[in-house]
């Protein structure tokens, strides 16, 4: 039964703002694009890479509370429901990716496919006629997947069935399973194979593990956006904002264990195919960004986010969401751009402009989805359970 | 002359009262809160959702044992590794520079955990002042109960605000049965 003092109304602005943004970011790729083609495509690829991550972490979210039939987090998840279906979107925004796939993967150019041994020996995998199946395939995955989630979720909203639950917690394990291989595959082909010499078998994990901390990030600030704009304090609960700050911080610890990880066993076996991936990384300004992850994005937000104080203080969580947003991207600036500045980081006007581009269509379209339907599932039979949910912490607040 | 044991006159623990369910003892809790006593406690067989609020005990200091175990642990690992490697004997391992940090990492982490765990284990015991061989309440007749079905409050004559008739009072105005007094 459709709960009415649960359907939210009031409108995120901000909309034509974004749209702006997104068009003014386009005439600056256009500009850079114009100055230098393959400084433009790495840019633009970061920032797509970025905000597909947090899209990708959203689109996990949503189908891991299904798996856990979770109630603590119904009344944020029409949040991540809405996020993950920007991925359909997304394969628009992957198009000038697509146009620029022969001037930033090098193993698409023949010569050195037949011509360098190590590029020739992964030609099973490296090949485009396999690459550009595998593009239709994950996008079709996370086109099908995430608006599967969010229509169900919607409809479930008018009708209150508690049927929709259970059918999306099934879909929820074939969701699991699919997302990884396909985020996996997004990984290797965009981001890893840039450098097509390099091994290592934790690179999907790798991207995986970031994606879930921006998703997190994301999540909270729109979360606490959402209850300054509609002031329902008793919906986006305290509560809420604390449970996701602990798995934020979880999740950016286990983000800290795959890119150690990664680094510990190349560094130590110390075998040539493997270790110029740091090589690269180790020399110039690119050492500064190399030493700048451990501290900022692990250190820092480590000892910030550990006390309770700070993930129930709305304010302070949201300035180290910000803050770890900001980590993100430049670890996955770290990841990409190497590639194509060995001389050092270079952040220029292309990298601007991707990002006001990508980001400013991506929240311009966020924001429109969710103000298309209730702001929370309102349908949802664990929402009674969500919003009494207590996590035990004694205060003196009263919300 | 001194005294021999039998003659000692019986020290006043405290006052034990019984409640008939968790919601009683809770309501209880709130009012005995609200008198403002400290040194007192709540008997129930399982754990009571949210009781610690009731009794308006404050944030556990169990955590920042944990945190100053766990920096000890992270200090005295990476430090012995540091100082092995640096001046007690050093030697070069597959190449590595006499500093190798990032080897240091694992055992900079394991003893952070274990001291954690150390600390989180006895911190917690020392603060509750366990483990004990006697305790006021093991004489009374009606406390076996606890571990059943039973709900006790028992305030304590160390705090400031007992008084003994009026503390007896208090419990049964409270809605206490069974009010006993207990001698240490």
């Amino acid at each position: 039964m459709p709960q009415d003092n649960y359907r939210l109304n009031a409108k995120l602005g901000g909309g034509p703002v974004f749209l702006g943004v997104g068009v003014v970011g386009a005439a600056i790729c256009a500009f850079s694009f114009m100055q230098n083609r393959q400084e433009f495509f790495a840019s633009y690829l970061t920032a797509f890479s970025f905000f597909l991550a947090i899209a990708l972490g959203s689109f996990f979210f949503v189908f891991v509370q299904h798996l856990a039939r979770s109630a603590w987090s119904v009344t944020i998840r029409r949040v991540s429901e809405t996020a993950a279906a920007n991925l359909p979107w997304m394969l628009l925004l992957f198009i000038p990716v697509i146009l620029g796939a022969k001037d930033i993967l090098p193993w698409l150019n023949p010569e050195m496919r037949a011509n360098d041994h190590l590029v020739h020996l992964k030609e099973g995998y490296l090949n485009p006629t396999f690459l550009w199946i595998r593009v239709g395939l994950i996008f079709g995955v996370w086109t099908l997947f995430s608006l599967y989630f969010l229509r169900t979720s919607r409809k479930q909203d008018e009708t209150g069935n508690p049927a929709l639950t259970t059918s999306m917690g099934k879909v929820a394990a074939g969701a699991a399973i699919l997302f990884t291989l396909s985020q996996t595959v997004f990984a290797l082909d965009w981001i890893m194979s840039l450098d097509p010499h390099w091994f290592s078998t934790m690179f999907g994990v790798y991207y995986f593990a970031g994606a879930v901390v921006a998703q997190y990030c994301f999540l909270i600030l729109v979360s606490a956006i959402l209850r300054n704009k509609t002031g329902r304090k008793d919906i986006f609960r305290t509560d809420h904002f604390h449970d996701a700050g602990k798995l934020l911080f979880g999740h950016n610890v286990f983000w800290t264990y795959i890119g150690f990880s990664q680094f510990f066993l190349i560094w130590y076996a110390n075998i040539p195919e493997e270790t110029m991936f740091f090589q690269h990384r180790a020399a110039s300004s690119w050492k500064v960004i190399s030493l700048m992850l451990p501290w900022c994005h692990f250190a820092i937000p480590f000892l910030y986010l550990m006390s309770w104080h700070v993930k129930r203080n709305i304010v302070a969580l949201s300035i180290g969401c910000v803050w770890l947003l900001t980590m993100c991207y430049i670890d996955i600036y770290w990841l990409i751009q190497p590639n194509f500045h060995h001389e050092g980081a270079h952040f220029g006007l292309g990298d601007v402009g991707s990002i006001l581009a990508v980001g400013g269509f991506f929240l311009f379209l966020f924001i429109r989805r969710l103000n298309q339907a209730n702001l929370i599932p309102s349908g949802d039979p664990r929402l009674a359970d969500c919003l009494s949910y207590d996590n035990g912490v004694i205060t003196n607040e009263h919300d | 002359m001194e005294k021999t044991i039998s003659e000692v006159k019986p020290k006043v623990f405290g006052v034990l009262a019984e409640f008939s369910s968790p919601k009683d003892v809770y309501h209880a809790a709130e009012k005995v809160r609200d008198k403002g006593f400290k040194k007192w406690d709540v008997h129930s067989p399982f754990p009571i959702h949210g009781i610690d609020g009731a009794m308006g005990l404050g944030d556990s200091r169990v955590g920042w044992i944990a945190l100053f175990a766990a920096m000890a642990g992270c200090f005295g690992g990476f430090g012995l590794q540091y100082w092995i490697n640096m001046f007690a004997q050093p030697v070069v391992i597959g190449g590595k520079p006499l500093n190798p940090y990032p080897a240091f990492v694992p055992v900079t982490f394991e003893p952070g955990i274990l001291f954690t765990a150390f600390g989180c284990l006895l911190g917690m015991l020392a603060l509750n002042g366990l483990p004990r061989l006697y305790h006021a309440t093991f004489k009374s007749k009606n406390f076996h109960r606890f571990s059943d079905n039973g709900f006790f409050i028992s305030i304590e004559a160390k705090d400031p605000r007992f008084n003994l008739n009026e503390t007896k009072k208090l419990l049964e105005d409270i809605g206490g049965r069974n009010i006993e007094v207990l001698e240490d």
